[in-house]
């Protein structure tokens, strides 16, 4: 364990400012964790995340933490809009990836083998996913549909068919990221994400199908149509090639413009966000936003009408239950100092936690707190949880389980064996492009998401709502 | 006397397919410098070795099918992102010319032998796509017939780059002994995963730091990944460059 950490409260550890931190650092953890787990890495990042002009409250570890670009993956870290600043590594190449969950009228143990194997092959084959997996369109999108596209947000895709109005109040920010400039994206960023709209994408993506597989608020879940049983549909996804081109033109920019020199790390670099690079920055990054909104929002489109073909339901019938961000700049209002206060909150590989009563979430959800999804691995669970709404890290949560072991680990672990059978071993059916991908995403590559969560639980972030068993997963 | 069928050759390093055209695959692949007949190996003892410390990166651009008129062999043409092996080769056939070691008089041909006949030549021109590669060691081989091949000594080199593990996304150490090397070895590296890159590659580009090495090697990124696609986000701009006597490296760390 650091020997830097000080206990705060429970699951909280404080970093206690040194050097030119100019807020400590909140580690949200279990003991156990600090103890078997290696942090330095992420730890030394929450530090440098400290020393940013502009911070308020703490620099922030979820406890899904691992080393990332500037930022842990994990880290939250929330801005005075007139003095702080807006970092495109505290909000990360693939802008706005995030998870949707969906729920379906069909308790999964009815789907027998052979509807399981037609569905996944139905998605498989309708929906890209893997390395430059663009969709093939009948018609190419205009330059006015994508302009509208990126302002709209996941709007776009409703009015285009690909949806219903319903699903843009169960989507975080009803899936608009205000603000949104065509003329702040470079051509290559458009040119890059295309033909990519409505597609998986590589690495860690996926689209899961799976069941209820137990309810652990019992009350809640009822109020969310939530039931044992049930089947899911887990959709994990981002802004593809146009959200990393977006922060790859900005990290150029920023460098080459010296927002760098006296930082600890060049990934961290950032602009003042009053600044007209820092407002280019938020109007660019708003569009992918938006941009990733509509992706998740075609998907699901497309897992509905993969659901219709093969079950025959009806597309409406598959009912949204939220959608969150996990990399994303978002402008807040919350309490500093007993005074509402506008903030920019920086979340990277952390979702927002809202808690009941707040103001930007619909009727339902207001009276709850909203949907927190976590994602695990494709051999254990994923969770649905509730937002508490923690001033303490800005209500925010974690965002998955956090990998465990390299890819270069994982590959080595599972040469000469066969990741497919094991997994069908286990139940689950797995699809993919390439044996590598499925080999690097092998439960063992992921911490235990039992474990996250009890650390979430423990430092009242969020709330279990229900753990979610994968038996169909499609992998980017 | 102990006479052997010997060659210099280097050992060559690529991701080599997993599956291949039918023939008499070359279990070895190297790349012959000079071809010395029946000798002494203690002739060549002290023959010139590599001026160059990393190992140089090439990429396989086409087909040969050799000789020509009626070929027997199936082979790549290897170019080389730089000089220095394409030199050193005359560096070697002018030493050993000059010791009466070796006759050829047709210039030296970059090419890794890959299998014998019988083979459809069609089938391996259809197969055949870019792929990075590297000279991974100086060798004295000796030819024992039957397209095997035994290396009596080497000469190492040291790896232009090597994968390292880190949690979330791809990492790699690349080795280089100046800055546009430094470059050559990340794409490669990256090539390795991805060769599409080698598609868009930028040849001699002038730079002069590792920001723009990190710039130029995410514009290739882009362009690859809007033409063909790409399993990359982006190569990161983590760390600094660390000179370890005559040698550059860098961790290289990239978003996948």
């Amino acid at each position: 364990m650091s020997n830097s950490l000080v206990p705060f409260k429970p699951g909280l550890y404080l970093l206690p400012p040194n050097g030119a931190m100019r807020v400590p650092g909140l580690i949200v953890a279990t003991q156990q964790q600090l103890l078997s787990e290696e942090l330095e890495k992420p730890l030394e990042q929450v530090r440098n995340v400290a020393t940013l002009p502009g911070i308020v409250g703490y620099s922030i570890a979820m406890p899904d933490m691992h080393w990332g670009y500037g930022f842990p993956i994990g880290g939250v870290a929330a801005m005075d809009l007139q003095t702080g600043v807006i970092s495109p590594g505290g909000i990360g190449y693939d802008i706005n990836c995030g998870v949707r969950l969906a729920v379906v009228p069909l308790a999964f143990q009815s789907l027998d083998a052979r509807t399981r194997k037609a569905l996944l092959n139905e998605i498989f084959h309708s929906i890209p996913s893997g390395t430059g997996q663009g969709h093939k369109r009948e018609k190419t999108l205009s330059d006015a549909d994508y302009k509208e596209l990126l302002i709209q947000g996941a709007a776009w895709s409703v009015h285009k068919g690909m949806g219903v109005p319903q699903d843009l109040e169960q989507t975080e920010s009803n899936g608009v990221l205000a603000g949104a400039d065509f003329a702040a994206v470079s051509q290559e960023a458009r040119l890059r994400g295309r033909s990519q709209v409505g597609s998986i994408g590589s690495g860690n993506h996926f689209i899961e199908i799976g069941e209820i597989q137990k309810v652990v608020e019992p009350t809640l879940a009822a109020a969310w149509g939530i039931e044992k049983g049930q089947t899911y549909i887990l959709i994990h996804s981002g802004s593809r090639g146009f959200g990393h081109q977006v922060c790859q033109d900005f990290l150029n920019d920023f460098i080459q413009k010296g927002f760098a020199k006296n930082l600890p790390d060049r990934q961290l670099v950032a602009a003042p966000i009053m600044s007209s690079e820092g407002k280019q920055y938020w109007a660019a990054m708003a569009a992918a936003a938006n941009f990733a909104f509509n992706n998740r929002q075609q998907i699901l489109h497309f897992v509905r009408l993969a659901f219709q073909k093969v079950c025959r339901l009806e597309l409406t019938s598959i009912r949204l239950l939220y959608d969150v961000c996990h990399n994303i700049g978002k402008i807040e209002t919350h309490l500093v100092e007993g005074k509402a206060t506008k903030l920019l909150v920086h979340r990277k590989g952390a979702t927002r936690a809202y808690g009941p009563g707040s103001p930007e979430l619909t009727p339902l959800f207001r009276t709850t707190g909203q949907p927190v999804l976590v994602p695990g691995d494709m051999g254990r669970a994923s969770y649905l949880m509730v937002g508490l709404g923690n001033p303490l890290t800005w209500c925010s949560a974690c965002h998955g389980a956090g990998r465990a072991h390299s890819r270069i680990h994982c590959l080595q672990a599972w040469k000469g064996k066969r990741p497919l059978e094991h997994m069908a071993s286990l139940g689950v059916q797995v699809m993919a492009h390439t044996t590598r991908t499925i080999a690097e995403e092998m439960p063992d590559a992921y911490k235990d998401v039992d474990r996250v969560i009890e650390a979430v639980e423990e430092a009242r972030l969020a709330q279990a709502v229900a753990r979610l068993r994968p038996y169909l997963v499609l992998k980017g | 006397m102990t006479l052997k069928r010997l060659f210099f050759g280097m050992e060559m390093q690529a991701p080599w397919p997993s599956e291949w055209p039918e023939g008499r695959r070359i279990q070895e692949p190297h790349l012959t410098l000079a071809f010395l007949g029946a000798r002494e190996p203690s002739d060549v003892e002290k023959v010139v070795r590599p001026p160059f410390h990393v190992a140089p990166c090439g990429w396989f651009d086409r087909l040969l099918a050799l000789p020509e008129a009626h070929p027997r062999v199936i082979a790549w043409h290897a170019s080389w992102w730089e000089r220095s092996l394409p030199d050193f080769a005359l560096l070697l056939t002018n030493w050993l010319r000059e010791r009466a070691l070796f006759s050829e008089k047709r210039p030296w041909l970059s090419h890794v032998t890959l299998c014998r006949s019988p083979f459809l030549i069609h089938q391996w021109q259809k197969a055949f796509e870019i792929l990075p590669c590297y000279a991974g060691s100086f060798n004295l081989y000796e030819s024992l017939g039957n397209s095997l091949y035994k290396p009596l000594w080497t000469h190492p080199l040291l790896p232009p780059f090597e994968e390292i593990p880190h949690t979330a996304d791809l990492a790699f150490r690349i080795r280089a002994e100046s800055l546009p090397q430094l470059y050559i070895h990340a794409l490669t590296a990256l090539a390795f995963y991805d060769p599409a890159l080698l598609l868009h590659r930028l040849e001699n580009p002038a730079l002069e730091s590792l920001e723009e090495i990190i710039i130029l090697l995410n514009k290739i990124l882009s362009v690859t990944d809007r033409e063909q696609g790409s399993p990359f986000k982006a190569v990161s701009f983590h760390g600094s460059i660390q000179h370890l006597g005559p040698l550059l490296e860098w961790e290289m760390i990239i978003d996948v």
